[in-house]
């Protein structure tokens, strides 16, 4: 019984929905900050996130007529499930709550939810900019899925392991995995910038093409939900990098200073760049991503 | 398989109301459809029942960013109708706020074209610079959008010595400013790469589409009306028609960079030499009958008046031509066979403007099918 509720407080609070929600939103907070300063402009207050998710709860959501209601509406959810059943595999600090011997690829699985999501979610709201939007993050899939994976796979393939803890634990003893296989983190690091949707390569979502995107008809609750997720992001797949490259950390606050260092350098490159086009950045992924993640993924299967 | 994407009348890449319908197999463009005329104003029946002093204001308010441009061509007009020379201050004057304004909308239209291309930082920049030009036109003429500084005759506001210096150490800024943008076009390859070879406007074709301003520059067609048939002091300047052959957008927006140092030098050569003597002339006469015809080279084009007059204190009619009228034309042909993602920046690329452009609009109020009307047609019309 107290284990199921200790699960449960696990899943739902901490490190669950509720802590990732508010380290992802301060993170968030922080990359619009930064952003702003960086632009000469002022940017919000830090309670910014947190004050449109109230607004957008508290708002009446419209299901347009040609949208398939189910699918519009369950896709922030699956998203939002997809990116919790991660951070419990996450060791934030020195120990994860689910422990698996297959966790890497699991998380690998469900790191691909939210872009699966904005796909249903442009598909099913029945506009041209959501079907416009979605083939392009479909197109894009293809592009950073495989240096991601890849890129990890590095890691199980050096360690013969699939357990993120094993990746976790050999790198307190041994140093981090980004000195070993830089080629690597770098691919990885390339690749948290579409799964964010950062620029350059935030062509799904290209407010000056195609309005939202996929987001074009949400309002209301749907619309909270994929800011959740847009939260949950900031803190996951950074918090993520962390744990496969950047050696993770022995407590909390080392952790979350290496995630914000990630939030930073995320944020620098989406100030200094204009936004590439869909097939220009289709070729980027495959032409520099994929080769650094396959050289280094040669390196491990050869060279230990 | 082709399916239809709105853009417009109200879309985040459109600073006004315009439509268009791309036809699109998956991301390129094969097809398309513009409809413009969500602001039509009524601006040319109102100008036959105001006098010709009031209608300097109206035709300020034709544009926001180029009024100067409408309301020097306006002036002179009317000025070339009641036989008037306007003394050279005022001409040194008018042409000094003329540049300052092609200062201001080139700038204004970079940022535009960095947003569009999700170049957000270099806009957040160069709308920040921008602000120098603004204070500029604020010391000249007292505002900063609606400048006002034109009257039949001459100019309403002399200008000091202190705003001259004021001018001199604003405009070293804006060279500054300038040298960044080019520094950012010329060296950022994202940039380049979004830019270059993208609707292209061959030179035949744009002699086809009667284009004008920077875009038919850019297609190597050397017109410019300030060099071809000079008004206000622009005889005395001595300054360069920037050209580009290649006709893509990176030659449209490589004009206006050029175009923006050539304003500079426009500006400090007539602070240099601006002549002694009244701003405006004392005395107005009543024009005399009949019509004349003015044009200017605006920032994104040739602009025409045409101005026809009856003796009394009210024009019979007035026609103006905006340069955007013949550049959105153009747009089509820019645009079939590009990606979807380069529609904004090719909308763009002729920095249209799109209220100064809507005339009349035929509505079928019994039917409500939609077709293209040919000019035989609208005769037939006529005749019927």
């Amino acid at each position: 019984m107290i284990e199921i509720l200790e699960t449960l407080f696990g899943l739902f609070v901490c490190p669950g929905f509720i802590f990732s929600l508010i380290v992802g939103g301060l993170f968030y907070w922080f990359y619009r900050k930064l952003r702003a300063r960086m632009q000469a402009r002022i940017g919000p207050p830090w309670y910014q996130f947190f004050a449109d998710v109230m607004k957008l709860f508290s708002k009446d959501s419209i299901i347009p007529s040609r949208a398939r209601g189910y699918l519009f509406v369950l896709a922030p959810i699956f998203s939002i499930i997809g990116l919790l059943l991660v951070v419990v595999m996450l060791p934030i600090g020195a120990c994860s709550l689910m422990q698996s011997p297959e966790s890497l690829i699991m998380a690998m699985y469900f790191l691909a939810f939210p872009g699966l999501a904005l796909i249903i979610a442009g598909v099913s709201s029945g506009s041209p900019y959501g079907a416009i939007g979605a083939s392009r993050e479909a197109r894009m899939m293809v592009g950073y899925e495989l240096p991601y994976v890849i890129s990890a796979l590095t890691l199980a393939f050096h360690l013969k392991s699939l357990d993120i803890m094993s990746i976790v634990n050999y790198q307190f003893e041994n140093g981090a995995f980004l000195l070993k296989y830089p080629l690597a983190s770098i691919a990885s690091v390339i690749c948290l910038l579409p799964k964010i949707c950062r620029r350059p390569f935030d062509a799904p979502e290209a407010d000056t093409e195609i309005i939202g995107g996929p987001l074009t008809e949400y309002s209301g609750i749907p619309l909270g939900l994929f800011e959740l997720v847009n939260a949950l992001k900031w803190f996951i797949f950074p918090a993520f990098a962390v744990t496969l490259f950047f050696g993770g950390g022995t407590n909390i606050i080392e952790f979350l200073l290496k995630c914000l260092g990630l939030v930073i350098l995320i944020t620098i490159i989406d100030v200094i760049f204009p936004r590439f086009r869909i097939d220009q950045s289709f070729k980027f992924l495959l032409k520099i991503a994929l080769p650094l993640a396959i050289i280094d993924l040669l390196r491990s299967v050869i060279w230990i | 398989m082709s399916e239809v994407i709105p853009i417009g009348p109200f879309h985040p890449a459109l600073k006004e109301a315009a439509h268009f319908e791309l036809e699109v197999e998956g991301e390129k463009v094969v097809g398309g459809d513009f409809k413009f005329g969500y602001m039509h104003r009524g601006i040319e029946d109102l100008a036959t029942k105001k006098s010709y002093h009031s209608n300097i204001f109206l035709a300020e308010r034709v544009c926001g960013i180029c009024n100067t441009v409408h309301s020097t061509c306006y002036t002179q007009t009317v000025e070339a109708l009641m036989n008037l020379d306007p003394p050279q201050r005022a001409k040194y004057i008018r042409t000094i706020v003329f540049e300052t304004e092609r200062l201001a909308s080139h700038l204004l239209w970079f940022g535009v074209g960095m947003h569009e291309l999700g170049y957000d930082t270099a806009y957040m920049y160069l709308w920040r610079e921008r602000e120098h030009v603004m204070e500029i036109m604020e010391r000249l003429c007292g505002k900063r959008v609606n400048l006002g500084i034109n009257t039949l005759g001459g100019v309403r506001r002399d200008i000091s010595p202190e705003i001259i210096d004021f001018i001199n150490g604003k405009l070293d800024i804006v060279d500054k400013v300038i040298e960044k943008t080019g520094k950012i076009i010329n060296e950022d390859r994202i940039l380049k790469s979004r830019v270059k070879n993208i609707g292209i406007l061959p030179k035949d074709e744009a002699k086809k589409l009667c284009v004008v301003g920077p875009t038919a520059r850019g297609s190597g067609i050397d017109i410019d009306v300030r060099r071809d048939e000079p008004y206000a002091a622009y005889s005395k300047m001595d300054f360069q028609v920037p050209l580009e052959e290649s006709g893509d957008i990176l030659s449209r927006v490589l004009v206006r960079f050029k175009e923006l140092i050539e304003s500079t030098k426009i500006i400090r050569q007539s602070i240099k030499d601006l002549p002694r003597g009244p701003i405006s002339l004392e005395e107005l006469p009543f024009p005399n009958k009949g019509e004349a015809f003015g044009r200017v080279e605006g920032h994104r084009g040739e602009l025409v008046y045409y101005i026809k007059s009856n003796g009394t204190n009210r024009p019979e009619r007035v026609k103006i031509r905006t340069p955007s009228v013949v550049n959105n034309s153009s747009l089509l042909y820019m645009m079939l066979g590009e990606k979807l993602a380069d529609v904004p920046i090719i909308i763009a690329s002729i920095d249209p403007c799109f209220s100064c452009t809507d005339r009349v609009t035929i509505v079928e109020n019994k039917s409500n099918s939609r077709k293209t009307v040919l000019l035989s047609q609208l005769k037939r019309r006529r005749n019927n």
